[in-house]
C-alpha cells in the first residue's frame, strides 16, 4: 500500500514537474504549426483566453480540462489531443498559455514578445 | 498621418526639452543647499547607475531642488550598452572612450550624491539601506536595479553555467564581458561564431541580431573566412523583423546564418559543439543538432536583480517588480518607485524606455513631495530603438514603441519597425546615442 501511494505520489510530482518545465517559444511554435490551423486564431487569442491561474488549472491532472475544452472543434484536432505526442508537448503548451495569459501583462506587440509582430 | 520624420522630429524634442540649458547654473544652487542641512530635507535614494538611475536621480533635483537626492551604485564608472555593437562591429570610429563616462561629473552637474557602494539590504519597513560601507535612511526610494542572467533554462548544472559565462560571456551588462567579446571578435580567425537570441523577455529585443549583422560586417570588412551562426527561439526576428532579415540575406548572405525555431539545450565544450533543438517543419516537432563552433557570445535568459525580491516587493507572475499602472510605484509601498529593466510594466526593456521611466518617475515623486499633482497619463514613456546593420554606407534600422492607458486595458504600447534599412537612420544612430548621453552626463 505505501509503495503504490509513493508510485503514485512519484507520478504525479513527476507530472508537475514535468508541466512546469515547458517553454514559452516551443508552445508557440507548436501552437502555430499544429493547433492554429484547427481553431482558426492565431496565439494571442488563445492564449487571451483565460488567465494564467485558469490555464494552470487546465492542464492540471493530465490536462484533463483542457482536453474538455477544446474537444469537438475538429477530428484532427480531437486525435491529436488524446495522443501521446500532445502529452509530450503539453508542457510547453502550458507554457506558452501562461506566458502570454490574458492577465500576464504581456501586449502582443510589446516588441519583446511580439506573438504577431509588425 | 504621422511619418517617420515626425516621429523622430517628436523623440528628439523630448530630449531636447530634458537638455535644458538652465541646468548646469541651476545645479550649483543646489549643491550648496545640499551642503547646508541634510537632516532637514527629504531624502531620496536611487539605486542603480544605469539610464533610469541616472535619469531619475538628475530629474529629481530638476523638479525638486531641496530633495537630498543620493544615487548609489557599485561600479565606479559608466559603460553604455547602447552603442556598442557599433563598437563591437568596428563601424564609425567608436572607441571604447565613447561609451565611457564618469558619474562624478554627472553629480555634480546635477545636484545629487554618487555613492560609489554595493548595497546589500534594503529595509522597506526601516527605510533604509545597508551598503558593504554603510547604512543609509531613506524617505523615498528608486529602484534602478536592472537585470541578471538566469542560466537554468538552458544549463541546469551550476558549474556549467559558470563556465559558460566565463568562457562565451553574454555581454549584455556593459564592461567586462564586452571587452572579452571585443577580444573574442578581434582574435576570431575564422569558422562558426554563434550569438543565440534569449527567450522570454530580455534586454535591449534587437540587440543580438543588430549584434549578428555588426560582427559579421566585421568579418566580411576584414575577409575573414568565417560565419555568425544566430540562434533564435523565434519564428523571426523579436524586433524590426522585417528590416533584419533583409539585412541578413541582402549584405551577409555568406556571413549569417539564421537559425529560427532554434533554442541551446547543452554544450560540450572539449569538442566544441552545442547541442540545439530545432523545428521541423515537415515533422512538426523539434529535433536536436550539434552546431560546432569556433567562438561564441552566449546570452541567458534574464530575470530582475535580485534586490527587487530581497526587498520584499510583490512581484508579477515573470518576476519583474508589480506596479501601480499607470504610475510607477510599487503596489507593496507607495514610497518605492521602480524604474527600468527591473519593472513589471509592458514596456520593452531599453534604455531609451529606461531613460522616459526614469523622468516620469522622477517628476512624479518629485511633484509628491511637493505636494503638487502629477497626471501620469499626459506624460506616458515612449520609446525608440535603433540598430546599425551596416558600416560602408552606415545603414540602420529603427522601432518606436507609444503607450496609451486605460483604465480597463491598463499600458497599452504599440510598436512600429522599419521594413527597410536606409542612411537616414544609420546617420541617426549616433546623434540618438549623442542625445539620451548628454541628458544624463
Amino acid at each position: 500500500m505505501h509503495k503504490l501511494l509513493l508510485v503514485l505520489i512519484l507520478i504525479s510530482s513527476s507530472i508537475h514537474a514535468q508541466y512546469n518545465d515547458g517553454s514559452a517559444d516551443k508552445g508557440l511554435t507548436y501552437y502555430k504549426f499544429i493547433f492554429k490551423d484547427e481553431l482558426k486564431y492565431n496565439g494571442s487569442v488563445f492564449t487571451g483566453k483565460h488567465t494564467e491561474k485558469e490555464w494552470a488549472k487546465l492542464f492540471e491532472n493530465n490536462a484533463k480540462e483542457f482536453k474538455k475544452e477544446f474537444a469537438g472543434i475538429t477530428t484532427k484536432l480531437d486525435r491529436f489531443i488524446n495522443s501521446k505526442k500532445f502529452e509530450k508537448i503539453a508542457p510547453h503548451i502550458k507554457a506558452f498559455a501562461i506566458h502570454y495569459a490574458s492577465d500576464s501583462g504581456y501586449s502582443p506587440h510589446c516588441g519583446n514578445d511580439d506573438i504577431d509582430e509588425e | 498621418m504621422i511619418n517617420r520624420r515626425d516621429i523622430l522630429k517628436g523623440l528628439t524634442v523630448t530630449a531636447g526639452v530634458m537638455m535644458s540649458s538652465t541646468i548646469p547654473t541651476h545645479a550649483k544652487q543646489i549643491q550648496k543647499q545640499t551642503k547646508i542641512n541634510k537632516s532637514d530635507k527629504t531624502r531620496v535614494i536611487v539605486c542603480g547607475g544605469g539610464f533610469g538611475g541616472l535619469t531619475s536621480a538628475k530629474y529629481l533635483k530638476y523638479f525638486n531642488p531641496n530633495l537630498e537626492v543620493i544615487l548609489i551604485e557599485k561600479n565606479s564608472h559608466f559603460i553604455s550598452c547602447p552603442y556598442s555593437n557599433v563598437w563591437l562591429g568596428e563601424v564609425d570610429n567608436v572607441s571604447l572612450r565613447d561609451l565611457s563616462f564618469d558619474y562624478l561629473s554627472a553629480s555634480t552637474k546635477y545636484g545629487y550624491e554618487f555613492v560609489n557602494e554595493t548595497i546589500i539590504d534594503i529595509n522597506k519597513d526601516k527605510k533604509q539601506i545597508t551598503t558593504n560601507e554603510e547604512t543609509y535612511k531613506y524617505d523615498y526610494l528608486v529602484l534602478s536595479t536592472g537585470i541578471e542572467y538566469d542560466y537554468t533554462k538552458i544549463f541546469k548544472d551550476t558549474k556549467k553555467a559558470k563556465k559558460v559565462y566565463t568562457l562565451y560571456p553574454p555581454a549584455m551588462k556593459a564592461g567586462s564581458e564586452h571587452l572579452l567579446l571585443k577580444n573574442k571578435i578581434e582574435e576570431f580567425k575564422g569558422g562558426n561564431f554563434i550569438i543565440n537570441v534569449p527567450s522570454g523577455t530580455y534586454r535591449c529585443p534587437p540587440a543580438p541580431y543588430e549584434r549578428a549583422c555588426m560582427i559579421a560586417y566585421y568579418l566580411k570588412n576584414n575577409n575573414i573566412n568565417g560565419k555568425v551562426i544566430l540562434i533564435d527561439p523565434r519564428e523571426k526576428p523579436g524586433a524590426k523583423a522585417k528590416g533584419f532579415l533583409s539585412s541578413f540575406n541582402e549584405l551577409y548572405k555568406d556571413y549569417i546564418q539564421y537559425m529560427p525555431l532554434s533554442e541551446i539545450k547543452d554544450i560540450n565544450f572539449e569538442n566544441k559543439y552545442l547541442t540545439v533543438d530545432t523545428f521541423d517543419t515537415m515533422e512538426l516537432d523539434y529535433i536536436s543538432k550539434k552546431v560546432y563552433f569556433e567562438d561564441a557570445n552566449i546570452i541567458p535568459n534574464m530575470k530582475p536583480s535580485k534586490l527587487i525580491e530581497q526587498t520584499g516587493l510583490e512581484l508579477t507572475t515573470k518576476g519583474w517588480a508589480k506596479l501601480k499602472e499607470p504610475t510607477f510605484e510599487s503596489v507593496t509601498d507607495n514610497k518605492i518607485f521602480v524604474v527600468g529593466d527591473s519593472g513589471g510594466h509592458p514596456f520593452p526593456k531599453s534604455g531609451h524606455m529606461a531613460n522616459s521611466c526614469g523622468y516620469a518617475a522622477a517628476k512624479a515623486l518629485a511633484y509628491k513631495t511637493l505636494n503638487k499633482k502629477y497626471n501620469y497619463t499626459e506624460e506616458l514613456p515612449s520609446n525608440i530603438c535603433y540598430s546599425m546593420v551596416n558600416g560602408k554606407p552606415k545603414e540602420g534600422l529603427y522601432v518606436y514603441h507609444t503607450v496609451k492607458y486605460n483604465k480597463t486595458k491598463g499600458l497599452i504600447v504599440s510598436s512600429k519597425a522599419t521594413a527597410v534599412r536606409d542612411t537616414d537612420t544609420g546617420n541617426s544612430v549616433k546623434s540618438w546615442y549623442d542625445g539620451i548621453m548628454s541628458d544624463m552626463f
